[in-house]
């Protein structure tokens, strides 16, 4: 095969000509490398100066097109000298790519005018159309192309992403400080992939898929600031369900529209809102019952109505029930964390959309703690009035901007500690049981970085799967021995362990250089946090370590507030992450009362785990810890594979049928009636129940039951 | 009492809260020495009081709460201050404040939204109406007005003239004391304040026409 060339689909007010070109392109034998449609855009004084499209190859260097749509062809002299211009100056700002004073790579321009045939423009400025750019393109030569590395990562991060957070003062260079510091300067630019997921702009519906620390809200909010930048005019609202997301989003949006446009974004055609809303903060659902005057639920009242686990799919469903006639607002809608919201409230999202609804969401399968994973975009998005499914995701198509994007690269976690985040979240390695829940879609696996190390990834076979260096960067776990990287404790009682936790944060801040907002503690079960976590607050606090407990009255801006450890529950927790993580009472993620439960309750332990960006410490109390730490020890034993017989058609069903979706207060009805048995089983072995003091249709019933 | 009893009290109350899973955020409080005076303060939080005055609730809140200027942050977001004032080991001044959350639920009418931490229970839709609450003391027989102006007195929200008198200064306890029993029902008899802020008083200041009028006593 021949090399051919990759096409990003940026969002673009020229779609004819940027499909010529791409497909002009996609024909030239031995061409390889990049094209970039409606990306970079470039900041300048004069504001946005956005690229119509750009080609970056080892063999031609970076060839820039001035797109002409129509066969009004006018100055394109002029447009060219500017591309070049920009361009250069831009390029120019990165050393790897200077060469004294002159840049090291090429830079050609061309107008691409496919409905002017046989226009050739100048020699300074030439124009071409399909029949004559190949020979256009075969005559740029690169010969010394080794900067070609440079050229694409600069094109490519335009942004950096390191984090705004205050500057630390390293004495050891040994220490943790000085490690995580090493840490975040590595992960400060994107890789192709994510710049690509960034810049691909669909009509219509996209998911964006990826593992805890790919980057999905990175790419989330520089997609919003890259619309932005190329489309001003449009409304574009972002919502998430974390409040904590917020003060991440803006910094984010900030700085990259900054760097495109050389302006501050205009928030009044950006809404960062929350998916709920209130009077006091807008947000998607309460605008929506406000914009169509239907009735608005509040938290409390449509627990009332709904029931609980129910609040906010029958609030949204209620008011899309009500409404006749929607007013669609926006341009675009970016949804992030969308596996903790209801499909109800991606359809709502769907309904506030113009033509052709652009509503891109970011998801991730496993980090679902409300046991309710997201649907296919079929089923999510429901049939039309026809019978046929609203959205539907064709399969890729070359040139096309792809709708299913998967980032499976981790950049937060270390291969150990996500694979064991996996193995525990999966059970594994769980004995004697067990698996706890798998991927319905085996292939899912090599989507989210794992490559078959032995074995074979089909159902009923024997699997070892293994993260690879390439989707686990190394970086991420060389700074450590594994040994330190991650830890499972298991203590007699409650005080032992607050001790431990608190010895070990006063040795983090007084001697590893961490600072206390490098330290979260997590505590899973979110229907305790408050009434756990006080007591190792206050061996701290007397210690002279302040803390701060997550939880509503923190501000909607802040999740690690100055000079304090953050304590938090679960849910608060998402979709942050910190170098050094406590998880407490982890045994409460071992198992449950009844089956249902267990995938939720390991879930939450997978949540926990992945938001360390350097260390984790799992501790947890009594006898079931103990045993989560031997299936932790069973982890390490296989160097962090993942080694298990992969489950059959009837197995699968079997777990579909355990993790099916309960509401809390379903399950807790079917936890009693579980409780009831138990004891009547009970009463039957120690004779207080004889069987034959039971009916004998009910003798029956229970032989018909279990006899199968 | 003196300086390092009050200090220690207020320690011990937040040390208490933080216990209990009652306060999200807290800062120790701190003594400074300007003059004669030590002053029992919050470390670094510049005094917004006067610069404050006059500006609509929900902005004073936000002030205080970005600027950190409070003891402690509760659980629905009311913040809590201390300040006293010594002068030759006896008491000058005090001000104690309570500021709920203008935005926030109070924890009262929805504990359990509060103990479980559920995702969206700040999605509120109906307020009720929140006020600052503070209570004043000053030793100054300058700025002593019988019935007029009490030395110590209990200021309503942001009335002007809302002066009601206090028999005497107030403890860090029995000013905690108040908040928990008529703001925070449910947790106060977990935290058992009340035996606790019995032990320690200061001398009555009230006058005899003061008396006269409804008081409220410490």
């Amino acid at each position: 095969m021949h090399p051919m060339i990759d096409t990003v689909w940026g969002s673009t007010q020229k779609p004819v000509s940027a499909r010529q070109l791409a497909e002009t392109l996609s024909r030239l034998p031995n061409l390889a490398g990049t094209l970039y449609i409606g990306y970079p855009i470039i900041g300048t004084p004069e504001g946005a100066f956005p690229i119509d499209a750009l080609l970056l190859s080892p063999e031609k260097g970076a060839v820039a097109f001035d797109l002409v749509e129509g066969r009004e062809l006018g100055a394109f002299e002029d447009r060219q000298d500017n591309l070049f211009a920009k361009l250069h100056s831009k390029l120019l700002q990165y050393p790897a790519l200077v060469q004294r004073r002159a840049l090291a790579a090429p830079i050609s321009t061309f107008t691409f005018a496919p409905a002017l045939p046989g226009t050739i423009g100048t020699d300074s400025a030439p124009v071409t159309d399909a029949t004559s750019l190949p020979e256009a393109i075969a005559d740029i030569a690169w010969a010394n192309n080794a900067s070609f590395p440079a050229l694409a990562s600069a094109v490519q991060s335009l942004t950096t992403i390191r984090k705004g957070r205050r500057k630390r003062k390293i004495e050891s260079e040994h220490s943790r400080g000085a490690k995580l510091h090493a840490l975040n300067e590595s992960i400060a630019t994107l890789d192709a992939n994510q710049n690509a997921a960034v810049v691909e702009t669909v009509s219509g519906v996209q998911r964006i898929r990826g593992l805890a620390g790919s980057g999905k809200t990175i790419v989330l909010a520089l997609k919003v600031a890259y619309l932005h930048a190329q489309n001003p005019e449009w409304m574009i609202a972002v919502t998430f369900n974390t409040r904590s997301l917020k003060g991440q989003f803006e910094r984010l949006i900030t700085s990259f529209v900054y760097e495109q446009t050389s302006e501050e974004p205009d928030w009044s055609r950006i809404h960062m809102v929350n998916s709920w809303g209130s009077p006091s903060s807008p947000g998607i659902y309460y605008n929506f019952t406000r914009d169509h005057e239907l009735t608005y639920r509040d938290f409390r009242s449509a627990q009332g109505i709904f029931g609980e686990g129910k609040e906010f799919s029958g609030a949204t469903e209620e008011a899309m029930n009500q409404v006749t006639r929607v007013k669609a607002i926006y341009d675009a809608i970016l949804v992030d964390e969308a596996q903790d919201l209801p499909s109800s409230f991606l359809r709502m999202c769907y309904l506030l959309l113009k033509l052709p609804h652009r509503l891109v969401y970011a998801y991730d399968e496993l980090q679902s703690l409300t046991n309710a994973s997201l649907p296919g975009p079929e089923e999510l998005f429901g049939n039309d009035a026809a019978g046929n499914p609203i959205v539907e995701f064709s399969a890729p198509v070359v040139g096309e901007p792809r709708q299913d994007i998967i980032l499976e690269k981790c950049y937060r976690n270390s291969r150990p500690v996500l694979a064991t985040a996996h193995a525990l979240g999966f059970g594994i390695y769980r004995k004697p049981d067990g698996l706890i829940q798998i991927f319905e879609q085996n292939q899912l696996w090599v989507d989210v970085g794992y490559r078959v190390h032995d074995g074979k990834l089909e159902d009923g076979q024997f699997v070892s799967l293994e993260r690879t260096s390439e989707t686990s960067p190394l970086f991420l776990e060389n700074h450590s021995i594994i040994d330190d990287i991650i830890q499972f404790h298991a203590f007699q009682n409650q005080s032992q362990q607050d001790e431990w936790l608190a010895k070990s944060i006063i040795q983090n801040i007084q001697q590893d250089e961490l600072l206390a907002e490098d330290i979260v503690v997590i505590n899973p079960d979110p229907y305790r946090t408050r009434k756990v976590v006080g007591n190792a607050r206050n061996i701290l606090l007397q210690a002279g370590i302040n803390s701060s407990l997550a939880g509503v009255s923190t501000s909607p801006d802040v999740f690690f507030e100055k000079d304090v450890v953050t304590f938090t529950g679960i849910f608060r927790a998402k979709g942050n992450e910190a170098g050094m993580v406590y998880i407490i009472n982890a045994d409460d993620c071992f198992d449950s009362f009844i089956p249902t439960t267990r995938a939720l309750i390991r879930n939450r332990l997978f949540t926990a785990i992945t938001r360390s960006k350097a260390w984790v410490r799992v501790l947890g109390i009594g006898s079931k810890m103990q045993a989560l730490r031997e299936e932790f020890e069973r982890v390490k034993e296989r160097q962090f594979r993942l080694d298990f017989d992969y489950p059959d058609e009837k197995t699968k069903k079997a777990l579909r049928i355990i993790n099916r979706d309960l509401t809390r207060t379903e399950r807790k009805r079917l936890d009693a009636k579980v409780g009831d048995l138990t004891s009547a089983i009970e009463a039957l072995e120690n004779g207080e129940v004889r069987v034959e003091d039971l009916p004998e249709s009910l003798r029956r019933r229970l032989r018909e039951i279990f006899g199968q | 009492m003196n300086h390092g009893q009050v200090c220690q009290q207020i320690s011990q109350l937040i040390s208490m809260l933080v216990k209990e899973g009652l306060c999200d955020h807290q800062r120790f409080p701190a003594v400074r020495t300007v003059g004669s005076q030590i002053q029992v303060t919050i470390p670094d939080a510049p005094d917004l009081a006067a610069s404050l005055k006059g500006r609509p609730y929900t902005e004073i809140y936000e002030e205080l709460r970005k600027a950190e200027a409070y003891n402690v942050r509760m659980l629905d977001g009311a913040l809590i201050q201390f300040l006293f004032t010594f002068e030759n080991n006896s008491l000058t001044s005090h001000r104690l404040a309570f500021f709920p959350s203008p935005l926030l639920e109070m924890y009262e009418s929805i504990p359990e939204h509060y103990d479980l931490d559920e995702t969206f229970a700040d999605m509120v839709g109906e307020f009720s109406v929140k006020f600052p609450i503070r209570f004043d003391y000053s030793s100054s027989d300058d700025k002593h007005k019988d019935v007029e102006h009490p030395k110590s007195h209990l200021t309503l929200g942001q009335y002007k003239e809302c002066r009601i008198p206090v028999n005497a200064p107030l403890t860090p306890f029995r000013f905690m004391r108040f908040i928990l029993r008529n703001f925070y029902g449910p947790a106060y008899f977990a935290v058992d304040i009340d035996a606790k802020a019995k032990i320690t008083e200061f001398p009555d200041v009230i006058t005899p026409a003061e008396r006269g009028i409804l008081f409220v006593t410490a």
